[in-house]
C-alpha cells in the first residue's frame, strides 16, 4: 500500500465529519483533510536584561501563535529549567512565572494573572483550546523572573514551549 | 550638492556621528554597571523567533500490516532551525493531559515507530519530508496502542550565555489499532454541584476496554436534564452537549460542564450519556439535585417584605 493511501485512509478515519455531499442521481464526493499543527512567535532566547539585582522582577513578553486543524484542539505548555552559572550558582526554576495577558476567545487558561513554576520537572499549562482560528490563535505570554539573592554571574537556562494536539 | 552624491555624504555623516556617540554613551552608563556584585549579561544572540509547522500529522493507523507514511515539517521562522524527532509512550491522565506511560504499560508502542531522518537542519522558509514506518512485533496485544511524536525545534546557532534559551516542541498523538478489540462499555459516575446561578457537573469515565473511546463531533457526550417536579418556572427538559474528548484504553477521564442558566428553583435528574461507538454500547449514569438561587430569592423576599411592610403601614395609618 502506498504511503499516500495510508495517510489518506488515516485522515478519513479521523475526520469522520469531513466535507461530504450526496445529491440524488450524482456520485458522492469525499475529501480527507489531514490535521496539522504549528507554533510560532517563540523568541529564540528570552532575555531578562542586564545588571539585575536580587528583588528585580524583569519580564520578557512575547506573542505566540498556535494553529491547528485537529478536531480536539490543542494545549500549550512550558517546561522551565533551573538557571545555572559557570561558577556553579543556581536560580531555581520556581523563580520564574508565566502570565497569559491576552489570548484568543475560547482559550482556557489558569494563568490570566500568573502561573508560578513549581519545579524544573513540572510543566506549566498555559492553556487549552478546542480547535484554533484559521489564521491561528495569538497568545500573549509574559515570562517573569524574580531575581533571587544568588552569587553574581551569568545564568543560563532553557524554556521548552510545547504545542500538543489533544 | 544634489543627487546620489549628496545621499552618500548624508549617510557617511550619520555613520560618523553614531561612531562618536557610542563611546560617549558607554562612558555615561550608570555606576551600577561597575558594581562587582551585579551580573553583566551579554547581548542576546541569535535574535529572532522560532516557528514550525507539522502537516500532515500522522494520526490513526488502523489494521495496516506494515504502515508507513510521510509527514512534512516546515520552518516558518526567520532563523535556521534544528529539528529532532522522538516518540514516547503516553497516557492521558484524568484531566486529559498527556503524561509518560509507566514501563509496564501494555498498550505502549513508541518503539514500533521509525522516523527517517530524526535530526536535520532547515533554513528559514524551507520544508522537509520525513518518512515513518511502524513495525508491529509479533504477539503484540490487541487493541489501540498510543504514543506521541514530538518534534523539537531549536535555533541552529547556539544562543549566547546570559539568556533563557527557548525550545519549541510540536507534539502529536499516535494511535495504532491491532485487530481483536475488546470493546467494553465504560463505567460512569456523575456528580452535580449547584452553586449560585450555575450547576457544575463532574463526570468520571473509566475505560476498561482496549480501544480508544472517542466522543468528538459525532457522537458527542451529553448531559440530559429532566425536571422531577415540573413547575412554571423550571425548564422541563434540557440537553447539554459536552466538549470533545476521548478516553484511552485502560484509562480514566474526568469531564466537567457547567449549566450556566438554571432556573431560580428546580428539581432535576441529570443523566450523563455516552453514545455507543462501534460495538461499544451506550452507557449512562445519573444523579439528582435541587437548584436554588438563594441570593436572587433573598432579594425577591426582601422586596416582597418591603412591599408588605408599606401596605401594612398604610392600612394602619388608614385605620388610625
Amino acid at each position: 500500500m502506498r504511503p499516500a493511501t495510508i495517510l489518506l485512509s488515516a485522515a478519513l478515519l479521523l475526520m469522520s465529519a469531513a466535507p461530504a455531499a450526496a445529491v440524488d442521481g450524482t456520485s458522492t464526493t469525499t475529501v480527507g483533510v489531514a490535521a496539522s499543527i504549528s507554533l510560532s512567535g517563540i523568541p529564540a532566547t528570552i532575555s531578562y536584561g542586564t545588571n539585575r539585582v536580587a528583588g528585580d522582577t524583569p519580564t520578557a513578553p512575547f506573542t505566540a501563535t498556535v494553529t491547528t486543524t485537529n478536531l480536539l484542539g490543542y494545549s500549550l505548555t512550558v517546561l522551565t529549567s533551573d538557571m545555572t552559572s559557570e561558577a556553579g550558582g543556581t536560580i531555581a526554576a520556581s523563580a520564574t512565572s508565566y502570565a497569559v495577558s491576552s489570548a484568543a476567545t475560547g482559550f482556557v487558561t489558569a494563568c490570566a494573572v500568573s502561573c508560578p513554576v513549581v519545579d524544573a520537572s513540572t510543566p506549566v499549562v498555559l492553556g487549552t483550546k478546542p480547535t484554533s482560528a484559521i489564521g491561528g490563535d495569538a497568545i500573549s505570554v509574559t515570562p517573569k523572573l524574580t531575581v533571587p539573592s544568588v552569587a553574581s554571574g551569568t545564568y543560563t537556562g532553557t524554556a521548552v514551549f510545547t504545542a500538543s494536539t489533544l | 550638492m544634489d543627487g546620489p552624491m549628496a545621499g552618500r555624504w548624508r549617510i557617511a555623516a550619520r555613520f560618523l556621528a553614531f561612531s562618536l556617540l557610542v563611546p560617549v554613551m558607554a562612558a555615561a552608563s550608570p555606576a551600577r554597571a561597575a558594581d562587582p556584585s551585579l551580573r553583566p549579561v551579554p547581548i542576546t544572540t541569535p535574535a529572532g523567533e522560532l516557528g514550525a509547522l507539522l502537516a500532515p500529522v500522522p494520526v490513526i493507523i488502523t489494521d495496516a500490516a506494515n504502515p508507513h507514511g510521510v509527514m512534512r515539517l516546515d520552518n516558518i521562522s526567520t532563523l535556521a532551525e534544528r529539528f529532532t524527532i522522538s516518540v514516547d509512550d503516553y497516557l492521558l491522565d484524568a484531566e486529559g493531559r498527556a503524561s509518560p506511560a509507566p514501563p509496564d504499560y501494555a498498550f505502549g508502542s513508541a518503539a514500533w515507530y521509525r522516523f527517517t531522518p530524526t535530526t536535520f537542519t532547515l533554513p528559514p522558509g524551507t520544508s522537509r519530508d520525513v518518512t515513518f514506518t511502524v513495525d508491529v512485533p509479533p504477539g503484540a496485544p490487541a487493541g489501540d496502542h498510543l504514543a506521541a511524536v514530538s518534534v523539537t525545534v531549536e535555533a541552529a546557532e547556539p544562543g549566547a550565555t546570559g539568556d533563557v534559551r527557548s525550545v519549541l516542541v510540536l507534539e502529536n498523538r499516535l494511535q495504532h489499532r491491532i485487530p481483536g478489540a475488546r470493546p467494553e462499555a465504560p463505567q460512569l459516575t456523575l456528580a452535580a454541584d449547584p452553586s449560585t446561578g450555575a450547576v457544575d457537573f463532574t463526570g468520571r469515565i473509566v475505560n476498561d476496554g482496549n480501544t480508544v473511546l472517542a466522543y468528538q463531533t459525532d457522537p458527542r457526550a451529553t448531559i440530559e436534564l429532566r425536571s422531577t417536579v415540573p413547575w412554571a418556572g423550571s425548564d422541563p427538559e434540557r440537553t447539554l452537549v459536552l466538549a470533545s474528548f476521548y478516553v484511552g484504553p485502560a484509562a480514566e477521564r474526568v469531564v466537567r460542564h457547567t449549566w450556566t442558566d438554571p432556573p431560580l428553583i428546580g428539581f432535576y435528574r441529570a443523566t450523563l450519556v455516552l453514545p455507543g461507538t462501534g460495538s461499544v454500547p451506550t452507557s449512562s449514569a445519573d444523579t439528582e439535585f435541587v437548584v436554588v438561587n438563594w441570593p436572587v430569592l433573598a432579594v425577591l423576599g426582601a422586596v416582597l417584605a418591603a412591599v408588605g411592610l408599606v401596605v401594612l403601614t398604610r392600612r394602619r395609618r388608614a385605620r388610625a
